[in-house]
C-alpha cells in the first residue's frame, strides 16, 4: 500500500470514526433517554412484577417471555424506536442546521448518512439488548420451568431478531425520513396499519410485511415455536437473507434521495 | 489571466415560484472578493450554490476547476463560515473546532493541534474550552471562522462573519483576512454593512433581487457609472472665486458652498475635471488645502446601483 493510499484509508477511518462515536453519545446521551430508558424496560418491569406477586400464570416463564418477546419488544417497541431515531437521523441535524457541518466536509453525503445508520444501530441495539437481557434474567428467577441456560436459545434469537430488525427499520425509516415531508406521519401508517396488523392476518399476505421474516428469526428455536401455536415462519437463511437484502435496498434509496436533496 | 477560483455560468436558482437568484455567470478571481446585496438579494443563495449546499435549478457552477456538489476532493480545498448560528451546542469551542478537523479527515492528535493554533488565530484561546452554549453572538462567529480554516483551506468561503462581533473582534477577522490573503488564500466574504467590505478589498460582486448588478474593482465600478455625477470637495480657502472659475468648465454640472465652506462640485467627468482644477490652480496660483471625494466609496456606488 502507497503512503497516499495509507492516508486515504487513515483519513477514511477518522472521518467515520469520529461521526460514528458522534452518533452514539448523542443518541445514548440527551434529554429523551429519561423518558426512552423507562419505555424500554417495560418487559423487565413486568418480569420483575411476576416475580415479586408470581401471577397464577397459565404457562410457565419461556411463554411469558416469548409473548413479551412478540408482542412488546418485536410489535410495539422495535417499531417504535426506529421510527423516531430513523426519521429523525438525518431531520434532526437538518432541522439544526447542523447539517452544513457535515455535507461540506470530506465525506459524501451517503457516508454521513451510513455513519449515522452505524452509530443509531449500535447505540438501539445496545439499549434493547440490555432490557432483553435484564427481561430474561429477571423471569428466569422463577425457579418452577426448570434450569435458565436451556433457555438461552431463546434469549439469543429475540437479540437476532432485533438486531435485523434494527437493521432493516433504520433502514427504511432513514428513507421515509428524507422522502417525506411529515416522516412521522408516514411511519406510523405503514408500522401499525400494514407491519402491525398485516402480519397478524393468518394469510399469505403477512409475508408481504418485514415483521414477517423478523418474527420468523424469533421463532426459529424449538423451544420458541412451542409456544406460537403453529404460526407461519420463513426459514431462518431466507429470513436473513430478505432482511439484509432489504437492508441494504432502503439503505441505498435513502442515499440516492439525500444526495439529491438540497439543504437549506 | 490567471483562471478563476469559482465560476458561475448561467446560473438560476428557484425555490418553488421564489426565485433565488436570476440567470447569474460571474467568475471570482484569487484574493479577496467582496459579495455585497442588501438582506434577500441572493447572497446567501450564491454562497449555498459555491459550497454545494443546494444546485442550480439551471446552469453551472464550478469550484476550483470541479463541481461543487457532494464533492469533497473541493471540499477537502474549501473552508466555509454559514451565517446561521448553528453549533453542536454540547461542546466547546476547542472540541467543535478539532471535531470538524476530523470530519476533514484528521487524525484525534493532528485534529486537537491544528484546533487549538487555529483557536488562537481567530483570538479565542482564553475561552476555548467553554461551552460554546455559553458564548457571545461574537464568540460564536469567531468559532465559526476558525471551523472554516482548521484544515487550511485554499478557498475561504464566509457569510456575513462580522455580524454580531464587537469592534476589536471585527478588527481581529479583519487583519486575519489579510493575513490569510497574504499567505495565498482566495477569500469570498458576504455583507450588507458596505464600508466593513470596502475595508478588506476593493474587488466586489454586486447583487440585487437574485440578479448581478455589477462586478470588479469599487472605483471601476464608480468611473464607469457616467450618468452618475461624483461629487468633489475641495477644501480651499477661495471657494467662491474659484467656483465663479469652474462655472466655464463643460464637465461641471453643479457647484455649491458646503456646510464648512468647502466647494463641492458634481462633476460627470473627474478625469477632464481634476485635469482642468490642475490647469486652473497652477495659472490662478489657487491655494488648494485638500481634495477628495465623498462619493467614491462604495455606499454611494451600491445606492447608485441599486436604488
Amino acid at each position: 500500500m502507497t503512503k497516499g493510499e495509507e492516508a486515504k484509508k487513515g483519513s477514511w477511518y477518522n472521518r467515520a470514526s469520529v461521526q460514528v462515536a458522534r452518533t452514539v453519545k448523542t443518541t445514548l446521551i440527551n434529554r429523551w433517554m429519561f423518558l426512552a430508558v423507562p419505555i424500554l424496560l417495560i418487559p423487565f418491569f413486568i418480569a420483575l412484577y411476576t416475580v415479586i406477586d408470581p401471577p397464577d400464570l397459565p404457562g410457565q416463564w419461556p411463554e411469558a417471555f416469548y409473548t413479551i418477546g412478540i408482542l412488546i419488544y418485536l410489535q410495539i417497541l422495535l417499531l417504535m424506536f426506529t421510527l423516531i431515531y430513523g426519521t429523525a437521523m438525518l431531520n434532526d441535524e437538518i432541522r439544526s442546521r447542523n447539517i452544513v457541518y457535515l455535507f461540506t466536509r470530506a465525506s459524501r453525503r451517503f457516508e454521513v448518512l451510513l455513519y449515522k445508520f452505524v452509530g443509531t444501530f449500535i447505540s438501539l441495539f445496545l439499549l434493547f439488548s440490555v432490557s432483553a437481557v435484564l427481561t430474561f434474567f429477571t423471569f428466569s428467577l422463577h425457579t418452577s420451568t426448570g434450569n435458565m441456560w436451556d433457555h438461552l436459545p431463546m434469549l439469543a434469537a429475540l437479540e437476532g431478531s432485533l438486531a435485523l430488525g434494527l437493521l432493516v427499520y433504520l433502514a427504511l425509516f432513514s428513507f421515509i425520513g428524507v422522502i417525506f415531508r411529515w416522516p412521522l406521519v408516514a411511519g406510523l401508517i405503514l408500522s401499525f396499519f400494514w407491519e402491525v396488523f398485516m402480519v397478524n392476518i393468518p394469510l399469505n399476505i403477512s409475508q408481504l410485511t418485514i415483521m414477517y421474516y423478523i418474527r420468523s428469526i424469533f421463532l426459529s428455536t424449538h423451544m420458541v415455536r412451542v409456544y406460537s401455536e403453529g404460526s407461519k415462519r420463513a426459514g431462518l437463511s431466507g429470513a436473513m437473507m430478505v432482511l439484509l437484502v432489504l437492508t441494504a435496498v432502503f439503505l441505498a434509496f435513502s442515499s440516492a434521495a439525500i444526495s439529491r436533496k438540497d439543504v437549506n | 489571466m490567471k483562471d478563476p477560483v469559482i465560476e458561475l455560468r448561467s446560473v438560476s436558482k428557484f425555490y418553488g415560484q421564489v426565485m433565488g437568484l436570476n440567470d447569474v455567470s460571474l467568475r471570482f478571481r484569487q484574493g479577496i472578493t467582496g459579495l455585497l446585496g442588501p438582506n434577500g438579494a441572493g447572497k446567501s443563495t450564491m454562497l449555498k450554490l459555491i459550497t454545494g449546499q443546494i444546485r442550480p435549478s439551471k446552469g453551472s457552477v464550478q469550484v476550483l476547476g470541479e463541481d461543487p456538489w457532494d464533492n469533497p476532493g473541493v471540499y477537502m480545498k474549501m473552508g466555509y463560515c454559514p451565517e446561521q448560528d448553528a453549533f453542536f451546542r454540547d461542546m466547546t469551542g476547542l472540541s467543535f473546532v478539532s471535531f470538524c478537523g476530523r470530519l476533514s479527515g484528521m487524525g484525534r492528535e493532528e485534529a486537537a493541534g491544528r484546533a487549538l493554533r487555529t483557536m488562537e488565530m481567530v483570538g479565542m484561546e482564553e475561552d476555548m474550552d467553554r461551552p460554546i452554549s455559553n458564548y457571545s453572538k461574537g464568540m460564536r462567529q469567531r468559532v465559526k471562522m476558525a471551523q472554516a480554516l482548521v484544515h487550511d483551506p485554499l478557498l475561504i468561503v464566509l457569510d456575513e462573519p462580522l455580524a454580531g462581533t464587537d469592534p476589536i473582534g471585527r478588527m481581529k477577522i479583519i487583519e486575519l483576512l489579510f493575513e490569510l490573503e497574504r499567505k495565498g488564500k482566495n477569500i469570498i466574504i458576504s455583507s450588507h454593512v458596505l464600508h466593513e467590505v470596502e475595508r478588506m478589498t476593493e474587488n466586489i460582486v454586486l447583487i440585487d433581487n437574485g440578479k448581478l448588478v455589477a462586478e470588479g474593482n469599487i472605483h471601476a465600478i464608480r468611473d464607469s457609472l457616467d450618468r452618475f455625477p461624483l461629487t468633489i470637495r475641495v477644501m480651499t480657502p477661495d471657494a467662491r472665486v474659484l467656483a465663479g472659475r469652474l462655472t466655464s468648465l463643460e464637465e461641471v454640472k453643479t457647484l455649491s458652498i458646503g456646510e464648512n465652506g468647502e466647494l463641492l462640485v458634481r462633476t460627470s467627468d473627474p478625469n477632464r475635471f481634476y485635469n482642468d482644477l490642475q490647469d486652473l490652480v497652477v495659472e490662478d496660483s489657487f491655494h488648494i488645502e485638500s481634495i477628495d471625494s465623498p462619493d467614491d466609496n462604495l455606499n454611494a456606488v451600491f445606492e447608485y446601483l441599486v436604488e
